[in-house]
């Protein structure tokens, strides 16, 4: 495959698509602020209700937005390379599912009432466990139908203990609420979800980043990327630690959203000529964009209710994953 | 002169079976070794057990100094390793994949500079890849594939190569083509290894040949003094024709014991 | 043929009278007819729970639902401690020998089905949406259980309860939003606006033209800026439906808002206990500062804030 674009001309296209996202997506809302006047609403904080629905409202929905799609994006790209496997991401493998369970249990116990950072902790130890697991049931390097068998078995698992968990909660909302959990939304959440999901966002892409090189090297096999000098048990701790802390943190604000980090780095891959380290970034910034865009589609589609986005990624994924199975069954890859 | 690499003692247990018994060989700079063997003799074993992919026993220097003390970073630019499995995940360039064994060298930085660009150049032309290299690795033949791996081993230019059956699958032309960038890499003061089943080209080629058999070394030494029907007989249950020319030796296989 | 004795005739009498009696006694609570008072009472929905608990004695109750005992739903919820409950189930409910059940429009129809074909009686009270379908329903309840004396002593109670509501309040027309978890509000045709509007509020969730409980985004309920806030009581047990009370865009609203939190249990059936809403709310609204609030705009989006009493 030929690369159309240079490198770093595909990363300056996909910032500029994602910085022009995230601005539709502050200006989206039922409050009907016309565009200017919300920009300088934000900026200037001096414009009252309408520096409050910005500031308060827009502004975290957009954040969180753009730095979940990164986190799905990267951590798909980062699983795909180390697992050499097209097929894996985050929704599929059940770490999301996993992080929700850790984050219900954080939440409707009232453990993160008492103590704020036991629901980002939670979720993480919840995403760590998955991606162990998945490790381990399918080894490195396994058939493709091992590992979405692997993801299967941990999906179901922690989506029925996450209803489980749900439905023993004294609270009447509690059991609806597995529809968030599972399918992920961005309403209503406000700058407290953002500081809370940061720090551990951050770390989790400083780990993923480090990768690269070890995932190009990867192209040729685990023997020949140790031999070419680099230490595997510490890209896999990297690739665990790593996903497990964007993606869990991610999950607790925002719940599971699924098939970004499946559709994201496919989509990008010829794009960089296939080499999993270019593909990082590619993905972070192509994740981000395509979570504000459904963020963006959800409000103009619905706009009093609240439509989750797992509805829409899965409208797409879905489909898209039969069909990246249909591809690799002829392909015989 | 020191060895610039030197094993004693490996052993490798594997499934509760000694994969590798004992063996302690030398690679000295300059030389183009070929490690000889029937199939489960233990050569893939004893080539991963020295690039420490397998646990083993025994003791290891590179040069003047034991394994132990080298990073995996500097262990990677002194020794380059080609598996025997062909493997390639991605539909990745020619030329970048090569570029994968100027890793060790490049640091942080994932830019290649002059030397990579060069390094790469030159393993592209001892392999004949030069009009490949803008084709994705998944779209090659068999043959392609072999020497774009080959290539990338190249590129490392490390000081010792370790390949592990790397004339396999190969059109003749290529077969020569290989073993005439492995003797010149032993001219230039490098050393290679690398693990063969075609008897001839060991025999036209390799300045020492090793033989191994049940995991224990059988005979080393020069191509004829290791290739003589004995052997042969005894480690590969064949009879062989063995001529002897200007170009080395020649064995063919006629028949079984 | 031989003649027949006189008695003979008698004993005949008396056996015919004997098997009459059976007949009506066998005949089956649908048998009971409006004459009787229904003696064995049981409620399967929380609103028809709290009308038959207000109009009927203890003794005449032979179940109520289990949601009638949960203080967060039901203003009853003390005097439902010393009733049974039952949970919905046909089968609970027919083996209770009931001769009359009421149940509210949602309750699920196959439960009703089953115990209908059972032959039991079942009467459907629709849920109140309004003052007049409290009246309605007070007083049709009251039919159903003989008490119609009573039902129209309570109409008469909340009637005057609603009289006794300062009127002054009406005219200042204030605006009020209903806020509930998940970010939901009550709009037109509902009772909490009723409520509301007779306490001398305009309903925002009316004002835009919303029917029913509907969603009420964040940024509209922060951008109309309403005076006064109607929250419910959250429950104890954490869920994410309530973490809409912890936006700091709703603190931003309270610091210029009144805000007041009326038990949902006084709205969420029509019983003549929805007056103490209403009294509630308008005491609120007394206490309001009387601003010139039809000046500033209702639904000022950009104007800055003006300088207001702190409350």
């Amino acid at each position: 495959m030929r690369i159309e674009l240079s490198y770093p001309l595909l990363l300056a296209a996909l910032g500029l698509v994602t910085a022009v996202l995230f601005v539709v997506s502050l200006v989206t809302g039922p409050a009907g602020i016309a565009f200017f006047e919300s920009l300088e609403a934000l900026v200037t904080g001096r414009s009252g209700a309408a520096s409050i629905v910005m500031q308060e409202i827009r502004l975290p929905r957009a954040i969180l937005g753009a730095i979940i799609g990164a986190s799905l994006g990267l951590s798909g790209a980062a699983l795909q390379g180390y697992l050499r496997n097209p097929l894996a991401e985050p929704g599929l493998l059940g770490i999301s599912a996993s992080a929700s369970l850790g984050s219900v249990i954080a939440i409707y116990t009232g453990l993160s009432a008492a103590f704020t950072l036991a629901l980002p902790l939670m979720a993480l130890t919840g995403a760590a466990g998955a991606v162990l697991l998945v490790r381990l049931l399918a080894g490195a390097g396994a058939q493709t139908i091992t590992l979405i068998l692997a993801g299967v078995a941990v999906t179901s698992f922690a989506g029925a203990m996450t209803l489980l968990a749900l439905n023993l909660s004294p609270n009447p909302f509690a059991a609806l609420e597995i529809v968030f959990w599972m399918l992920g939304s961005l309403k209503d959440r406000s700058m407290t979800h953002v500081w809370l999901a940061l720090p551990f966002i951050l770390i989790g892409w400083a780990m993923l980043f480090q990768v690269g090189r070890a995932l190009d090297a990867l192209t040729l096999g685990e023997a020949a990327a140790a031999t070419l000098g680099f230490r595997l048990e510490r890209v896999q701790a990297l690739v665990v630690f790593g996903t497990a802390a964007c993606v869990g943190a991610a999950t607790s604000v925002a719940g599971a959203i699924g098939f970004i980090g499946l559709v994201v780095p496919h989509l990008l891959r010829p794009l960089v000529g296939a080499e999993p380290g270019r593909l990082l970034a590619a993905s972070a910034l192509g994740g981000a964009a395509v979570l504000l865009a459904a963020d963006i589609a959800v409000r103009i589609i619905a706009p009093e209710r609240d439509l989750k986005l797992g509805v829409l990624t899965a409208l797409i994924g879905a489909p898209f994953f039969l069909w990246l199975i249909f591809k690799q069954q002829r392909g015989g890859q | 002169m020191t060895s610039a690499l030197s094993a004693r003692s490996l052993c490798v247990r594997l499934g509760g079976r000694e994969v590798v018994k004992n063996v302690s060989l030398d690679l000295r700079p300059g030389e183009f070794v070929g490690l000889l063997g029937p199939n489960g003799a233990g050569k893939s074993t004893l080539l991963k057990a020295i690039m420490g992919l397998v646990a083993r026993s025994g003791r290891l220097t590179l040069g003047d100094r034991p394994i132990e003390a080298l990073t995996p970073t500097e262990s990677a630019r002194e020794v380059a390793y080609l598996p025997q499995e062909r493997e390639i995940n991605w539909p990745v360039q020619v030329r970048a994949l090569i570029g994968l064994g100027r890793s060790p060298h490049r640091g942080a930085s994932s830019v290649p500079g002059e030397a990579d660009r060069a390094a790469v150049d030159a393993a592209m032309a001892a392999m004949d890849l030069v009009e490949l290299q803008e084709r994705s690795s998944l779209e090659l033949s068999g043959g392609e594939r072999a020497r774009v791996l080959i290539a990338r081993a190249l590129a490392q230019e490390t000081p010792v190569l370790l390949t592990d059956e790397p004339a396999a699958g190969l059109d003749p032309a290529h077969q020569i083509t290989l073993m005439a960038t492995f003797r010149k890499l032993a001219r230039e003061g490098r050393s290679v290894l690398a693990s063969l089943h075609e008897l001839t080209l060991a025999g036209q080629w390799c300045d020492r040949v090793i033989l191994i058999a049940d995991g224990g070394i059988v005979a080393e030494g020069p191509p004829d003094a290791v290739l003589t029907p004995g052997n042969l007989a005894t480690v590969y249950g064949v009879r062989a024709r063995i001529t002897v020319s200007d170009d080395g030796l020649s064995v063919v296989p006629t028949g079984l014991i | 043929m031989e003649r027949v004795t006189s008695r003979e005739l008698n004993s005949a009498a008396h056996l015919a009278a004997w098997l009459i009696g059976l007949a009506l006694a066998w005949g089956g609570p649908t048998q009971a007819g409006a004459d009787a008072r229904p003696t064995r009472i049981v409620s399967l929905n929380l609103c028809t729970d709290q009308l038959v608990m207000l109009l009927a004695e203890p003794e005449r109750i032979a179940a109520i639902s289990h949601l009638a005992r949960d203080p967060q739903l039901s203003v009853l919820a003390d005097d439902a401690q010393r009733l049974p409950v039952n949970y919905g189930q046909a089968e609970e409910v027919f083996l209770l020998k009931p001769d009359l059940v009421v149940a509210g429009s949602f309750n699920i129809n196959a439960s009703v089905d089953i115990l209908r074909r059972l032959g039991v009686r079942v009467e459907e009270l629709p849920s109140a949406n309004s003052f007049d379908e409290i009246r309605m329903s007070v007083r049709r309840m009251g039919k159903l259980l003989g008490s119609e004396a009573n039902a129209e002593r309570l109409v008469a109670e909340f009637d005057a309860r609603l009289a006794a509501v300062d009127r002054s309040t009406v005219s200042r027309s204030q605006l009020a939003a209903l806020y509930y978890a998940n970010s939901y509000t009550s709009g037109a045709g509902t009772l909490a606006a009723e409520v509301v509007q007779r306490a001398g509020f305009k309903n925002l969730g009316s004002e835009l033209g919303l029917e029913g409980v509907a969603e009420l985004p964040l940024e509209t309920l922060v951008m109309r800026r309403p005076d006064l806030v109607v929250t419910g009581l959250a429950y104890q047990a954490p869920a994410l439906a309530q973490e809409i009370f912890e936006h700091p865009a709703l603190a931003y609203l309270q610091q210029r808002s009144q805000k007041v939190a009326i038990p949902e249990n006084l709205w969420i059936c029509g019983t003549p206990f929805t007056a103490r809403a209403v009294e509630a709310l308008a005491d609120v609204g007394k206490a309001l500062p009387s601003k010139t609030a039809a000046a500033l705009g209702r639904s000022g989006a950009t104007a800055a804030d003006p300088p207001m009493a702190r409350k």
